[in-house]
């Protein structure tokens, strides 16, 4: 086994099942068996848009750890994130590689009592596939040309290319693998009142305070389901969020807060689980705008740049550092260590001043981000100018090509290809940092159309290297996931693109 | 009958401006919710196509007619970010604005009139000088520094009351009250001392009238001068007072909801600023505008109510 196996596999496993007190907690309670019935109530950051592909927009860490009680997908990962039946009990690769074939499982249904079968799953992808329905989740997966019926339990995917990525898609928990009621879409009511085939069924939602869902009494895996009811609750300040777990008055938060992981890890009162993810930080070096169209000036900065700083000071340590955003090992992918010596020789090099400006966020975070960066420029003989400005205006600048250096993320996703395809593909309307070269090209084609999965990781490692030699862009912090929660909470078993899932807990009494 | 027509034509006209003030700010605000809603991944197509869909290149003025048009026929909009009717937004979330405002109001009139009446009755005293002395401690503490502190006694330490949350009185009623006791504590201990301080400074003008020195020679029980011949004419301010901060504490509910994640008007408000969700905020500022006015509608007709020389007089000039 290659190297990079072992670490991704250590990765996937739920690479720190984390605070030994969390886990001897869930491994001694784990032995007595799950205790059923009772109500478990989550803390939530944000409201769900809502539950419809094409009204709903793309779900958050919060849409989806809702959606997953309600809705399910074909596959879905293992804790060890390898691919297990779920909706589908199997599935083939045409020799081509063009083609997927998927048998479904048999005796499935919606919540109101419909059938489960190939017409729902080629409905709702080819909703989402349609350009005219405008959907926010086509982006992820435009290799697929359509999906059709071959008869009532089996689904035929017709990709335009080889495309490793399908799988992944397919066991994601995104709107698109996730399938929802065709009849409550055509009647418009998914959005705000969604039907799956999901273990829960949706209740209430009492908009920006919580949504109620109740256990499915005819799931089809109904042995896996213990709670009778989840409570939603939203609150979206982190500080209130965690003092509501403080309080009792939740049994369990999703938090990325720097400062109450730190607390709750002290605090014997509560249970801490953390997961590595994949994505993560990234900084945007636009390589349209001079100076930065100089791979020199570029390099000077990367130099500059202290990845460890930023995440002591920003994450507290909670994220690990990263060369590349991919869940598994590369090797050396030239990362550009933090060297202030080389930066100045490089500035030397250019011969010219140096004046750069950052677009940021007004949050502390976004605010701190940038000084820390002008900080370390200044010492490496470059002019920083920090422009704070409201999150939508930086994505927006970003877009009309506005601006030269800004920070941005990779969104988590078991497979960050198609997102590091969309950055580097010169035709790609994605490619925020306008750096167009042939090599890239060639790479990101070649990662595309990778007929088997090692040849893709492959091929994104040799994508993060190129980025990290060329600097267009620089890998930040990796994402990772904590959840805190009551020591009465047990049954986690892990996330997936930092969705925990919740419905597969239980609570021990008392 | 003619004072209340002029009142009203006057509200009409606030709330029309407001309105209008409100839909140009919100319009000039920078940012753009296509990109809100857009997200990280989606290209400058995507986003162009979405400003299309909310209809965001049209004319503002345009906008601004047919929202008005639409808020006459009962129809507010919708929520730009998640579909839903801005109506059914704002009025499941202005009950649970309203009863902490009302819990607040009713905490704060609690403390505010005994108190006020015996620091009038002993003016100087040291009963006076204590009341005096606390009402303006609390009245120091911002109130979202008295929600964390209150948090931090009966919540965390006490577990006495939940710190956050809200439960419809269709789940009982103590379930639903015990809910709005933190919220309403870290409004009331602000608001008792300037209501107390009022009615104290109002009642001793009042108490040294001939009227009540010539009650006080017949010999009437000092509770009858106090509480039915002295609060009367000493309650204008007081209800004046209580209109004004009624309008605010529903518009300034917002960091209390916040902290409190109570599922308000003020939290879909400051929720929808950060969203650029222009329907709500404006439905939200509408809401806020219409409850001012009622309020002080309310207060004005509540005043001619308790003097008749108050209609008299505007009738008549």
């Amino acid at each position: 086994m290659l190297k990079r196996d072992i670490v991704f596999t250590h990765l996937l496993r739920g690479t720190a099942l984390v605070l030994a007190a969390s886990v001897a907690g869930i491994a001694g309670i784990a032995q007595a068996g799950p205790t059923k019935g009772g109500t478990l109530t989550v803390g939530l950051e944000t409201d769900v848009r809502g539950f419809d592909t094409v009204k709903g927009g793309v779900y958050g860490v919060s849409g989806r750890t809702v959606a997953g009680a309600l809705e399910e997908p074909l596959i879905i990962y293992t804790p060890d994130l390898k691919y297990a039946p779920h909706l589908a009990t199997s599935w083939t690769n045409s020799s081509d590689g063009k083609t997927w074939t998927m048998k479904l499982r048999q005796g499935v249904k919606f919540h109101d009592g419909s059938d489960f079968e190939a017409s729902d799953v080629a409905k709702h992808l080819n909703r989402i596939l349609d350009p005219k329905n405008k959907s926010r989740s086509r982006g992820f997966i435009t290799a697929i040309k359509n999906a059709e019926v071959v008869d009532s339990h089996t689904v035929r995917f017709n990709l335009v290319h080889p495309w490793q990525g399908f799988l992944p898609a397919m066991a994601g928990r995104d709107m698109g693998s996730l399938i929802e009621s065709p009849e409550q879409t055509v009647a418009g009511k998914q959005n705000r009142n969604p039907i799956g085939t999901g273990p829960y069924i949706f209740q209430e939602w009492r908009g920006g305070d919580r949504i109620i869902v109740t256990k499915n009494p005819n799931y089809w895996d109904k042995d896996k389901i213990h709670l009778d009811k989840i409570i939603y609750r939203i609150l979206p300040d982190p500080q209130t969020r965690y003092q509501s777990l403080k309080a009792g008055d939740v049994d369990l938060i999703w938090t990325d807060r720097g400062s109450s992981i730190v607390s709750a890890r002290k605090d014997k009162s509560v249970v801490v689980y953390e997961q590595a993810g994949s994505g993560g930080g990234l900084f945007l070096l636009n390589a349209s705008k001079p100076p930065l169209d100089s791979e020199i000036v570029r390099q000077a900065v990367r130099h500059a740049m202290n990845q460890k700083a930023v995440n002591a000071v920003l994450w507290k340590n909670t994220r690990p550092f990263a060369e590349h955003p991919m869940p598994f090992d590369c090797g050396d992918v030239n990362y550009p260590h933090h060297s202030i010596e080389k930066a100045k020789a490089l500035v030397k090099q250019y011969g010219k001043p140096i004046k750069l400006q950052m677009i940021h966020t007004t949050t502390p975070r976004g605010r701190e981000y940038g000084e820390i960066n002008q900080q370390l420029l200044k010492k490496a003989g470059m002019e920083l100018e920090l422009l704070p400005v409201d999150q939508n205006i930086l994505v927006k600048r970003v877009f009309t090509n506005n601006y030269m250096m800004s920070g941005w993320r990779i969104a988590d996703s078991v497979d960050v290809g198609p997102q590091l395809f969309g950055l580097s593909f010169s035709k790609s309307p994605y490619n925020i940092t306008r750096h167009k070269t042939p090599m890239l090209d060639k790479l990101s084609l070649g990662m595309r159309m990778a007929k088997d999965e090692k040849t893709r990781k492959m091929m994104q490692c040799k994508m993060a290297a190129y980025i990290n030699k060329t600097s267009n862009m620089a890998f930040g912090a990796k994402s990772n996931y904590f959840i805190i929660m009551q020591p009465n909470v047990k049954g986690m078993r892990g996330f997936s693109y930092g969705t925990p899932y919740v419905w597969y807990l239980w609570k021990d009494k008392g | 009958m003619r004072y209340l027509t002029a009142r009203l034509g006057h509200l009409l006209a606030v709330l029309f401006s407001v309105t209008l003030l409100t839909f140009m700010l919100v319009n000039v605000l920078p940012g753009d919710i296509a990109y809100d809603i857009a997200g990280l991944d989606a290209s400058e197509e995507e986003v162009q196509a979405i400003r299309e869909d909310l209809g965001l290149n049209r004319p503002v003025i345009l906008r601004y007619i047919e929202w008005l048009g639409g808020v006459l026929t009962g129809d507010w909009g919708h929520s730009y970010r998640t579909g839903e009717p801005v109506l059914e937004a704002i009025m499941s979330r202005f009950p649970v604005s309203l009863e902490l405002v009302i819990i607040a109001q009713i905490i704060a009139l609690l403390l505010a009139v005994p108190l006020g009446v015996i620091s009038a009755l002993r003016n100087n005293s040291r009963f006076d000088r204590v009341v005096a002395i606390t009402g303006f401690f609390c009245l120091s503490i911002p109130n979202f520094l008295m929600a964390i502190i209150l948090i931090y006694i009966f919540g965390l330490w006490l577990h006495w009351l939940p710190v956050t949350g809200y439960e419809p009185i269709s789940e009982g009623l103590w379930d639903n009250v015990r809910n709005f006791i933190l919220p309403s504590l870290s409004f009331a201990l602000a608001e008792w001392t300037v209501l107390t301080r009022v009615l104290r400074s109002d009642m001793i003008g009042v108490l040294q009238e001939d009227y009540i020195s010539m009650a006080r020679a017949k010999g009437m029980p000092v509770h009858r001068i106090l509480w039915v011949h002295a609060m009367r004419p000493s309650s204008f301010s007081l209800i004046t007072l209580l209109g004004l901060q009624v309008g605010a504490l529903i518009g300034g509910s917002i960091i209390i909801e916040s902290i409190f994640a109570l599922p308000g008007v003020g939290r879909l408000l400051i929720g929808s600023i950060f969203a650029r969700d222009f329907m709500i905020i404006q439905g939200c500022i509408t809401l806020i505008a219409l409850a001012y006015v009622v309020i002080n509608f309310t207060v004005d007709i509540c005043y001619a109510l308790l003097d008749p020389r108050v209609r008299t007089a505007r009738a008549h000039g």
